[in-house]
């Protein structure tokens, strides 16, 4: 026994083919494939783990994962790349409604490829809703970037504990079935215009979605700064670098729409210095020359070298706004547009540049074992820069502008007329520190803001995260290996359940919930009511089983969760019908503040566990802002709505019966609760339909942020950086 | 170089490409570049706009698709299970089909190709497929149960079009249609691609900075200094860090360039608005094109002149330049290769005679002609061709044929 102990970490470390670690999308894959291969016995279903029913899921989408095994894959580890590795809280996070979000991607989806990506997506949740209340016991509390170990300030600790215990059920996994984790068998292929659509269209229900809480702080940061310009909007929100990602397409219409208010802004100047009513107007005098047409060169002014500033003013602005023709006659697009409009086609890269970038490292972290592939660890900042490159490359280019460049390129003439017309009267004038002038309400945001706030943090994240783990991975590694040690039965005779990962109640409980949200989606998406209430508030939260319709369902939870849903049965080994139980005592924590930031209550209950913020909860250390416990912790009942899932047998006759909050050790106890029965379960494409788009606010919004002359002048505004508390 | 010597090389040449047959780019075969560009709409025949065999027989009804049962077996239907009648049948009236028509895209005319690939259930969209301002779109497709609904998703953006679908007609020979209509309303493409074009040459045309690379190797280029391997390369697209914007058209002709203080892109022939809606870019100087193709060469001799020599010669306000290129100097040609150089620096070395001349059989001479338009006002520019000591015509007004090869101008699918 203390041989093996001492021998497990170095064989665990040893499964890899390569000294970096290996990451846990990874894991994901190999699931989908796993239910895939299995989906295409007969093409029609899939058989429970160990067990003697069979899933049998729809026939359109059966196709869609027979016939899209890259997109399938893709979708599996979709929400893991969403938006950035470590910066999942999007697609991830407490009322995120992650698995709202796969159902709407699902809702979307027009090709197969779209919806095996969307059924991908559940796949992943449903994984994850295991996993994690496995991994949080190993690691001691649900994936944050403020965990508790910092009292709740900003570290990368907690989501290193993460990644290595994930890493060692991939360990595990290879080793049970190292051709699980080929090059082949982890290709995958994120349908990228799918998720422009879907993930980063203000439009999409789906961005509607994982984007209102981030746009809802927008908004407000908006109310509390009247008049603030946009890149000190995005100062003062103070968000995480995974929220200011989420509002890239919040930015980019901002930026675009202002590229409008900039013209309008022009167009307003010159109306004004034409009027002779106004003070401007009253001193240049305009009237128009030869051609009887205000706003051209032949315009004349009462005074020039006098009033040189407000002569240079007006001419410029003249010649940004007027008609060019071609030497045939034909009408061309004045200077503005002409690089107003290159500077927008140019910022319309963006979004695709970081959907680029988020396949670029999820292809990096999902390298074939046999190939090489390592995991976060490898990482280095070479690799994160290279992968990073669609994003820094689009940012150095928007915003290292030669403005002399630009203008004379798109319209060298008008540059030249320019400095040609001026120097007729004796003016010298720097016209492109004018173009730059006018420009800069446009550039600052991008500069300013999306490079400094949401790119570069980003980067550096990723940096960061993998040098962490670097570091802590062997400590880290040793500590699992014992604890795992302790759990293990002694009929293991000194090796842990890890050993046989394919029969271990974590594997078999993740794939028969895959399975069952295949068949019916409604297994594992809440019902009508909050969110935090019924269905998994988060992916990454633990004791998430009771939640779901497949927890709270005594006739689906001793189908779907056959060792039981917590972390013994996790750990617990399935053999031939029979099972060897881990000798686990405690599980995952209820992560409950009742007034240390530090540590979690040890009196659980409704008034320690009332869902706070984290902001809130630093001001008052009381809450949980996981919903890491399972309801009978604040009294609630989770009533079991009785959908079917084509396959498995139904609710007992009489009604659906039981309720949320069982563990393994009382299953069966609630089959004679009065569940309703009547087998309510609602269509999938209502869910969350009152926030069928984004928040257009975030819009309108921006109308306080820009406008008029307060546009121009009030960007050039130099941008302090403040450290503060981030949002996890 | 001497008369003498672009003589002796163009009859080197002669000999050579009669041997083997291996001419130099461009890559369309002697006569011109019609069979060249690799755009056939259809794996089983060539026969260009008419499209595939079995496509046509699964209409041959004449009916529209969507009301007509078809016999014709959908492997990609049945493949995945799916599929009505009414879809299956749409399925194989596209299956392996081009189509193209003159449609209204954001205010200006422009041809556009619909290719569908039914089996891989892929379509794309090629905008002007010979430019001006040429774009494809590409992505997957699927039909709905209507039999008529198509929902055409976009690879890049993930927008997803919807179309109403119809093919119509067919028989007796005649080209079907298919009517698309969208919510801007109904276009009839008629089965077959987009048409060569037939004269003129192929137009790149490539914007650079006024302060760059390219700018420097000619434009601000004093003491002779002229770079012409960063000018050419530009010019071909073989270092493009300078790219201010670009665009390529086939057919264009090669008239005068005239010297007014906005001669723009526009003014190009090719990429003037009245071509197919034109060029969208609308810049004045600082620009290069590259003109590529052959000369139907009746025999004897060929010379090319520019008319007076002078691209803005001493004037510092008035640069130009022209060069050209024949036979196997064509795309790779240097200073030293030159069968034409005009440059504006009076005292520096043009590369070539004032009329140079070359002598060989009757064929398609390949040609290279390169023209700039500097920050400056600009030269007036008259490049032209003598044939077999005929007549000074301007090359647009010589027989050319474009370079329409599948590089330049692939296809949607």
């Amino acid at each position: 026994m203390r041989r093996a102990a001492l021998l497990l970490p170095v064989a665990l470390a040893t499964l890899v083919p390569s000294e970096a670690s290996a990451y846990t999308t990874r894991v994901h894959i190999m699931m989908a494939n796993r239910v895939r291969d299995a989906l295409a016995v007969d093409g029609a279903t899939v058989p429970l783990w160990q067990g003697e029913y069979a899933v049998a899921l729809a026939p359109d989408d059966a196709r869609a994962i027979l016939n899209e095994p890259l997109a399938f894959r893709a979708g599996a580890v979709g929400p893991d790349n969403m938006i950035l590795p470590g910066l999942t809280d999007p697609s991830h996070a407490v009322l995120q409604r992650p698995f709202e979000q796969c159902q709407r991607l699902y809702e979307a989806a027009v090709l197969d490829k779209e919806r095996a990506y969307a059924l991908g997506c559940f796949l992943h949740g449903a994984t994850d809703t295991v996993a994690h209340h496995y991994v949080n016991y190993m690691t001691g509390e649900t994936f944050t970037l403020n965990p508790i170990t910092a009292g709740r300030q900003q570290g990368y600790a907690n989501v290193v504990r993460h990644i290595i215990a994930e890493d060692m059920l991939q360990d595990a996994a290879y080793a049970g079935d190292p051709a699980g984790f080929t090059g082949e068998r982890m290709s995958h292929e994120i349908p990228q215009g799918f998720v422009l659509r879907t993930y980063f269209d203000l439009d999409s229900p789906v961005y509607g979605l994982m984007a209102s809480r981030a746009i809802d702080e927008y908004n407000q940061t908006i109310d509390e700064n009247p008049g603030a310009s946009l890149p000190e909007v995005i100062v003062a929100l103070d968000a995480a670098p995974a929220d200011h990602l989420v509002l890239l397409p919040v930015y980019v219409a901002e930026i675009q729409r202002t590229r409008g208010v900039v013209r309008d802004w022009l167009e307003s100047e010159l109306a004004a210095m034409q009027d002779w009513d106004t003070a401007e107007g009253a001193e240049l005098l305009v009237w128009p020359g030869d051609d009887g047409t205000y706003g051209t060169k032949d315009d004349e002014t009462d005074c020039s070298a006098t009033c040189a500033n407000l002569f240079a003013k007006y001419f410029v602005i003249a010649g940004l706004l007027e008609p060019r023709f071609d030497a045939s006659g034909n009408e061309l697009p004045p200077a503005w547009d002409k690089v107003s409009g290159k500077f927008g086609a140019d910022l319309d890269r963006l979004l695709p540049s970081l959907v680029q970038v988020t396949a670029n490292v999820s292809t990096r972290l999902n390298t074939g074992l046999d190939q090489g592939g390592g995991g976060i660890g490898e990482l280095t900042p070479a690799a994160v820069e290279a992968a990073f490159d669609p994003l820094t490359s689009w940012g150095d280019e928007i915003t290292t502008i030669d403005t002399q460049a630009i203008a004379s390129a798109v319209s060298p003439d008008w540059l030249l007329d320019m400095d040609v017309f001026f120097q007729s009267f004796g003016i010298q004038v720097d016209v492109t520190a004018w173009i730059e002038a006018i420009l800069e309400p446009v550039l600052a945001p991008i500069r300013d803001g999306i490079r400094a706030y949401a790119i570069e943090p980003a980067k550096r994240f990723v940096d960061g995260l993998s040098s962490d783990y670097r570091a802590l991975r062997q400590s880290t590694l040793d500590e699992y290996a014992g604890r795992l040690l302790a759990a293990a039965a002694p009929e293991l005779n000194g090796a842990t359940s890890l050993s046989d990962f394919y029969r271990m109640g974590l594997y078999g409980h993740s794939y028969n919930i895959s399975a069952a949200a295949l068949g019916n989606r409604e297994a594992v998406l809440p019902g009508a009511g909050a969110p935090a209430d019924h269905g998994a508030a988060s992916f990454d939260g633990s004791h998430t089983a009771p939640w779901m319709e497949v927890g709270a369902c005594p006739h689906l939870r001793e189908l779907i969760y056959p060792l039981g849903a917590d972390a013994k049965g996790s750990l617990g080994l399935l053999r031939d019908g029979v099972i060897t139980a881990s000798t686990l005592g405690d599980d995952s924590p209820l992560e409950c503040h009742g007034g240390s930031l530090s540590a979690f209550s040890v009196e659980p209950n409704a008034t320690t566990c009332t869902m706070t913020s984290l902001d809130q909860l630093v001001a008052s250390p009381y809450g949980s802002i996981s919903r890491a416990y399972p309801p009978e912790t604040v009294g609630q009942v989770v009533e079991c709505r009785g959908i079917a899932i084509p396959g498995l047998p139904g609710p007992p006759e009489g009604g659906a019966g039981g309720s949320g909050g069982a563990s393994a050790d009382d299953e069966g106890d609630d089959d004679d609760d009065d569940g309703d029965g009547d087998g309510d379960g609602r269509d999938g494409a209502s869910a969350g339909d009152e926030e069928s788009s984004c928040d257009c606010r975030a819009a309108a919004g921006g109308d306080a942020s820009s406008g008029g002359l307060g546009v121009v002048l009030g960007a050039a505004a130099l941008i302090a950086a403040r450290s503060r508390r981030r949002r996890r | 170089m001497t008369r003498a010597a672009k003589v002796l090389a163009v009859l080197a040449w002669v000999a050579i490409a009669g041997g083997c047959d291996d001419s130099p780019a461009p890559a369309s075969s002697a006569g011109g570049g019609a069979s060249s560009s690799g755009r056939d709409d259809d794996d089983d025949d060539d026969d260009g706009g008419e499209g595939g065999a079995g496509v046509g027989s699964s209409t041959s009804t004449g009916d529209v698709v969507g009301t007509t049962t078809t016999t014709t077996s959908t492997s990609a239907v049945g493949s995945t299970g799916t599929g009505t009648d009414a879809s299956a049948a749409l399925y194989a009236a596209l299956d392996d089909t081009v189509w193209s028509a003159i449609v209204e895209i954001e205010g200006r005319t422009r041809a556009l190709e619909l290719w569908f690939d039914a089996d891989g259930r892929r379509w794309s969209a090629v905008r002007n497929p010979f430019g001006p301002s040429r774009a494809d779109v590409a992505g997957e497709f699927q039909i709905e149960p209507d039999g008529r609904t198509v929902l055409a998703v976009d690879d890049a953006s993930g927008e997803v079009h919807t179309w109403d679908l119809d093919v119509i007609g067919g028989s007796g020979g005649t080209p079907r249609t298919l009517r698309r209509a969208t919510d801007d309303g109904v276009d009839d493409f008629t089965e077959g691609l987009w048409p060569e074009p037939v004269g003129g040459l192929t137009a790149e045309l490539r914007v650079f900075s006024s302060s760059g690379p390219v700018a420097d190797a000619y434009c601000k280029a004093g003491g002779c200094g002229i770079d012409y391997a960063t000018l050419f390369g530009f010019a071909r697209g073989l270092d493009v860090g300078d790219d201010m914007g670009s665009d390529l058209v086939a057919g264009a002709r090669l008239h005068q360039w005239y010297n007014v203080d906005n001669f723009a892109v526009t003014d190009v022939d090719g990429f003037d608005p009245g071509t197919l809606g034109g060029t969208e870019l609308s810049d004045q100087f600082n620009f290069v094109v590259r003109y590529t193709g052959w000369v139907e060469h009746p025999g004897g001799l060929l010379s090319m002149r520019e008319l007076d020599d002078d691209v803005g010669e001493l004037n510092a306000t008035d640069y130009g330049g022209v060069w050209a290129f024949i036979a196997g100097d064509v795309g790779v040609g240097g200073f030293a290769d030159l069968f034409l150089g005009v440059n504006a620096f009076g005292f520096c070395d043009d590369g070539s005679d004032d009329e140079p001349l070359a002598e060989g059989d009757p064929q398609s001479v390949p040609i290279e002609i390169i023209l700039i338009r500097c920050n400056t006002d600009g030269p007036q520019v008259d490049v032209q061709m003598s044939l077999a000591e005929g007549d000074w015509l301007y090359v647009g007004d010589q027989p050319t044929t474009p370079d329409t090869s599948v590089t330049l101008f692939p296809g949607g699918l």
